[in-house]
């Protein structure tokens, strides 16, 4: 029962991350139909360059971290004009596929930066461990929670409270009619592409500060987690990609523990394709699935 | 007195078949213009047009002495063009209010706020007690005043209405109509694409008729109802009233 409780916790916690990635994959897809494939890269570049720093240079923690999320934006914004503004709306496959090229251009732009296997990832957070009765809590994972919470927290407020949010909003619903209402339809869409980059670069971060290495399959790694993250929750929903992503990491964690570490992937795919099968909209439910039904009759 | 809006010689025409082809047509301060024809005729691709949503092939379009024919849609209706979608188009996922706020958004700052709409009192009773509610729960009625409401929020000088009574009952599309009368009285602008012919005719100034994408009759609305021409074309065979789209 602890084990068990102690799996839960853990899931949560690093499930939070896989909930990060999700969203910034729910909401690309939610305000263009469309899957951004160099999400996960956009995220492995922005860490490259933070850790290029962290190796020919002595600077400052937080000076990466910075340095990660910014070359992550700029990396975003890259793949929005190269694969959604520059194709033509009605053409989703099409920017599905360039956005996979990206992806490998991407990866060899982080080869050629760093030409190694693996980098050390300097963390900004305090290491270190404490128990609580027969518990064990990592700062780093904590940290990672919070920092989740408050991305979340953060959001929900933009989407909500804010012109911006509601113009987004209203694109994901329909984006023609908020053309007609003079929506700047082109600008808000950059926004968001910059917005899920920040969101995905902060989870990216926490991400590698807790493994403390990087690869260049850093960029394959987060694309997985977040697209079945995405998929488990319902394509297009908010909600949707936290649940998913809490669930994904408890499913892990649990397989982790109970079956051995190579049954952590499989039970994943497992879990998605049971998913697929008897929700196909997620655990967000039927509206989601018209949308997504809408999404492959515009492909 | 020149025309606030000027439309000379537009062709549009959707993957080289041409759906509009070298229209002419003017628009005065005050008045209501009427654009009849049947389906298909390029009636929605004219506004579209106008409003920036679709870019031309050729011709210029003039607001109030400025070019405008190459603006971008949010430009267009920053200018005060704005269009009232065919199909109303609202948004179903946000509340009424939110589909209102969309419309403001030029006009909200940074972090939204609730906001005291007197006039919408005035002309959509029926709206204000369903501000909070989801719009997709709206009746057809109802959904379409929210989409003028809606229009109205931009502040228009000058209003596209496309097929503003399409699938709604008779009576419920006499309200619409009163409600442009209404707006009129107030002095706005009106452009309105209308399948309904006597509808159209009886509350606009002036109208053109649009057939296979060219104006072949223009006019004072009264004497276009008397015109034999038009009553041989149009009256002579029932109109569809099912929500069909050009």
């Amino acid at each position: 029962m602890i084990d068990f409780v102690q799996n839960t916790v853990d899931g949560i916690m690093f499930g939070s991350s896989y909930a990060l990635l999700a969203i910034g994959f729910t909401i690309v897809f939610g305000v263009m139909r469309r899957l951004n494939l160099a999400f996960g890269a956009t995220i492995m570049l922005g860490a490259y360059a933070g850790t290029w720093l962290h190796v020919h240079y002595q600077v400052n923690v937080l000076v990466i971290a910075l340095t990660t999320l910014a070359c992550t934006v700029l990396a975003g914004i890259y793949v929005e004009r190269l694969c959604f503004r520059a194709v033509r709306r009605d053409a989703a496959l099409a920017s599905m596929v360039s956005s996979f090229v990206i992806w490998m251009q991407l990866e060899e732009v982080a080869v050629h930066l760093l030409p190694e296997r693996t980098y050390p990832f300097p963390s900004l957070f305090v290491a270190g461990s404490f128990e609580i009765g027969p518990f064990l809590f990592r700062a780093e994972q904590i940290t990672m929670l919070l920092l989740a919470v408050v991305m979340v927290g953060a959001l929900h407020l933009l989407l909500h409270r804010t012109r911006y949010g509601l113009a987004l909003r209203a694109m994901s619903e329909n984006p023609q009619a908020a053309g007609y209402m003079g929506i700047h339809t082109e600008w808000v869409m950059l926004c968001a592409f910059a917005l899920v980059s920040l969101v995905g670069g902060v989870a990216g971060y926490a991400i590698l500060a807790t493994d403390e290495q990087i690869t260049p399959y850093f960029g394959l790694w987060a694309t997985f987690k977040g697209l079945i993250a995405m998929m488990l929750g319902g394509m297009g929903s908010l909600p949707g990609a936290i649940v998913g992503g809490l669930v994904l990491g408890m499913v892990e964690a649990h397989s982790q523990w109970y079956l051995g570490n190579e049954y952590k992937d499989l039970s994943a795919y497992v879990l998605l394709f049971a998913m697929l099968v008897l929700r196909p909209g997620g655990f967000m439910g039927q509206r989601i699935l018209s949308r997504e039904e809408l999404a492959f009759r515009r492909v | 007195m020149a025309p606030m809006l000027e439309v000379r010689q537009l062709t549009v025409s959707y993957g080289g078949v041409r759906a509009i082809d070298g229209i002419s047509l003017t628009v005065h301060s005050g008045e209501i213009v009427s654009i009849v024809g049947m389906n298909g005729a390029g009636k929605t691709s004219i506004l579209n047009a106008i409003s920036g949503m679709v870019p031309p092939d050729s011709g210029e379009i003039t607001f109030e002495g400025e070019s405008i024919g190459s603006l971008p849609a949010h430009a267009v209706v920053a200018r005060g063009i704005v269009q009232v979608p065919e199909g109303r188009l609202i948004f179903g996922t946000l509340s009424v209010e939110e589909n209102l706020r969309v419309a403001a958004h030029k006009r909200s700052g940074f972090m939204l706020r609730s906001r005291d709409r007197p006039h919408l009192r005035q002309l959509f009773p029926t709206l204000t007690d369903k501000l909070e509610r989801p719009a997709a729960g709206l009746s057809g009625g109802e959904a379409q005043m929210l989409a003028l409401a809606r229009g109205l929020e931009s502040e228009p000088r000058l209003l596209l209405l496309d097929e503003p009574s399409l699938g709604l009952s008779p009576k419920l599309s006499l309200g619409v109509f009163d409600l442009i009368r209404q707006l009129r009285d107030q002095g706005l602008t009106m452009l309105l694409v209308e399948q309904n012919l006597r509808r159209a005719l009886m509350v606009a100034d002036r109208a053109y008729v649009l057939e296979s994408g060219r104006i072949t009759l223009q006019g004072p609305a009264s004497e276009l109802m008397l015109d034999d021409r038009l009553v041989s074309n149009y009256l002579g065979v029932s109109l569809p009233e099912t929500p069909t789209s050009d």
